[in-house]
């Protein structure tokens, strides 16, 4: 029976994540509506946007994210059908069971029962986790199984482990790496073989080129020279551990953290200190801990990015487990920083995430498509992301017409790795604005707010039939051609020179 | 005691480990702060969670975080050299 107190932490878990969850973030990011609407096409025919049966790994716009999310993804889908909340909520209950499951896997680690809440007390209110777990993101399901991998492991239960590890390899790529010293720590041949059996798919497939590409694009290695590698690796590396990105600064991408927030609290920082004193002293009862935050950044530490949490984020269980350490030796006044962690995380989700990083977002195009979807005329999105997939969400595109279309774009779903905006129906194609043949087809063009400035909609006569604007900005438009009016234009010009 | 003087020769490192930065509030700080204020419904929350007293919070904190930048020391910053995002 779980004490009131661990109620009390997985209410807030739930509040935080539940509150306002289908309107903050506001709008869809372009990685959440394609994991949506695979696994819509995926429920409905078996088979994804590119009529691929049962990917490993999911091509989507050249990104061969890992699959098995959108297979979970398929039942709240099933049940609620395909929306923002639906996705967003299932993301809701990973986050909360990873709560849960770092709790029990906090009172093996350590027997205590106050260092297991305050662990999943500082995982419940990390800014990361509560956003990864607003927004639907596969690195959330990849950590929920990582820390059930990590309890059945300490319960001495190394085959459920191991078949564990395994689907959290499959959930997210970075963990192929990071989950293989788990799996050697308290060796098990058993445990390894099936292990090994398992993996066998997903290894083959990772050297196919598409998944490979997609590792190149992401990894230094092909732009730092052989010889800084070490010295590379190692500042990556140690920025993992730095307290500035940890505590302070963030994570750079605007889609992976929430404004003015980092994986944790600034005044984390402290007990943060204070825990890992601690483990340095216990260093030979807690070298399993040691472990997992050694291994936490490994694969992480190979891309570009500075500080990717989301490649990162096995790196929240360690830390969170550190913290809870920490605040163990903490007074009264560790609760005044759990009430500044509460208001910080208001502030970041309900004051500046919505007026800061709503373009961020894609907020305004599900308004653009919805009038598109139902004008008479053609309309010519001209969009710089593979924006195509949030229409395929939001219009609830038949997935049989979107495979008829993409089926004929790749020879080979694994190695044929261009990927080009595809899509075009009645209503809309996506194509980039052709100024000297677009302006005499009559259609609508459509796009952000920025794509046709008011100058170039009256040197070419378009009419501005519809805008979206928010915080006093145009984010998305809708302008119609006149090509009649225009060749008109040109001829009465052309004769009076 | 030792616990205070460790604190206090903590405050003093953070404070002369920056001495030419100014700890003053600019005009363009000030800006920020009203157009953060403008962001929230009730006045009286955004008096509470923007004001100047956060600034020099927020100086004083990014401060000592700057002092406990690894990367800095190691890697003459690498690889975070370029400004974050995730900060306003």
């Amino acid at each position: 029976m779980l004490d009131y107190k661990v109620w009390l932490v997985i209410l807030l878990a739930v509040v935080v994540r539940v509150w306002g969850i289908s309107h903050l973030p506001l709008g869809m990011y372009v990685d959440e509506a394609a994991l949506g609407y695979n696994a819509y096409s995926l429920l409905l025919t078996g088979r994804d946007e590119y009529a691929q049966a049962w990917p490993i790994f999911l091509r989507s716009f050249g990104t061969y994210t890992s699959a098995l999310a959108v297979y979970f993804l398929t039942v709240p889908i099933a049940v609620g059908g395909l929306s923002v909340a639906a996705i967003r909520l299932t993301a809701v209950i990973w986050g909360t069971l990873t709560v849960v499951a770092l709790y029990i896997l906090a009172r093996k680690l350590f027997r205590s029962q106050t260092v297991a809440i305050m662990s999943a007390l500082v995982l419940a209110l990390s800014p990361t986790h509560v956003l990864f777990s607003r927004a639907f993101y596969e690195p959330t399901l990849a950590l929920l199984l990582f820390v059930l991998a990590i309890a059945a492991k300490l319960s001495h239960r190394p085959i459920i482990s191991a078949l564990l590890l395994s689907l959290s390899a499959y959930a997210y790529h970075p963990l192929r790496l990071v989950v293989i010293p788990v799996l050697f720590w308290q060796f098990d041949w058993s445990a390894t073989i099936i292990f090994g059996l398992t993996q066998l798919p997903l290894w083959y497939l990772s050297f196919l080129p598409g998944p490979n590409v997609r590792f190149t694009q992401l990894a230094w290695l092909s732009i730092i020279p052989a010889k800084d590698w070490l010295k590379e690796y190692l500042s990556q590396y140690i920025s993992y551990f730095n307290p500035r990105n940890l505590f302070w600064l963030g994570d750079p991408d605007p889609q992976r953290s929430v404004p003015n927030l980092s994986m944790f609290y600034f005044w984390q920082v402290i007990p943060w200190g204070l825990g890992l004193a601690y483990i340095v002293r216990q260093f030979k009862k807690l070298t399993f801990l040691w472990l997992l935050l050694l291994i936490s950044p490994m694969a992480a530490a190979i891309t570009r990015d500075p500080f990717s949490t989301s490649r990162a984020i096995i790196l929240l269980v360690p830390t969170a487990l550190v913290i809870g350490l920490g605040l163990r030796q903490m007074g009264w006044w560790k609760w005044a920083g759990v009430f500044i962690s509460v208001v910080l995380l208001w502030r970041g989700l309900a004051i500046y995430l919505p007026q800061t990083r709503y373009k961020e977002w894609n907020y305004g195009y599900r308004e653009l498509f919805s009038y598109i979807a139902n004008q008479e005329s053609l309309a010519l999105a001209v969009v710089d992301q593979p924006v195509y997939v949030l229409y395929l969400f939001y219009q609830k595109i038949d997935p049989r017409y979107v495979q008829s279309l993409g089926r004929n774009q790749i020879q080979n779903y694994y190695t044929d790795t261009k990927w080009v905006n595809y899509y075009h129906d009645l209503n809309v194609r996506f194509d980039p604005l052709i100024w000297e043949k677009d302006v005499y087809i009559s259609q609508l063009i459509a796009g952000n707010g920025l794509l046709i400035s008011p100058n170039q909609a009256q040197e070419h006569l378009f009419t501005k039939e519809f805008t979206f604007s928010y915080q006093n900005q145009i984010l998305t438009a809708a302008y119609l051609t006149h090509p009649d009016q225009k060749l008109k234009s040109l001829n009465s010009k052309t004769q009076n020179q | 005691m030792e616990k205070k003087i460790k604190g206090i020769m903590i405050l003093l490192l953070v404070f002369f480990s920056f001495s030419p930065l100014t700890w003053r509030i600019t005009t363009s700080e000030i800006a920020e702060v009203n157009l953060n204020r403008s962001r929230y419904a009730h006045y009286w929350v955004a008096k509470i969670l923007e004001n100047k007293g956060g600034i020099v919070a927020t100086k004083f904190i990014d401060r000592v975080f700057k002092i406990l930048d690894i990367n800095r020391y190691l890697f003459a910053g690498h690889p975070r050299e370029g400004a974050s995002y995730a900060r306003l």
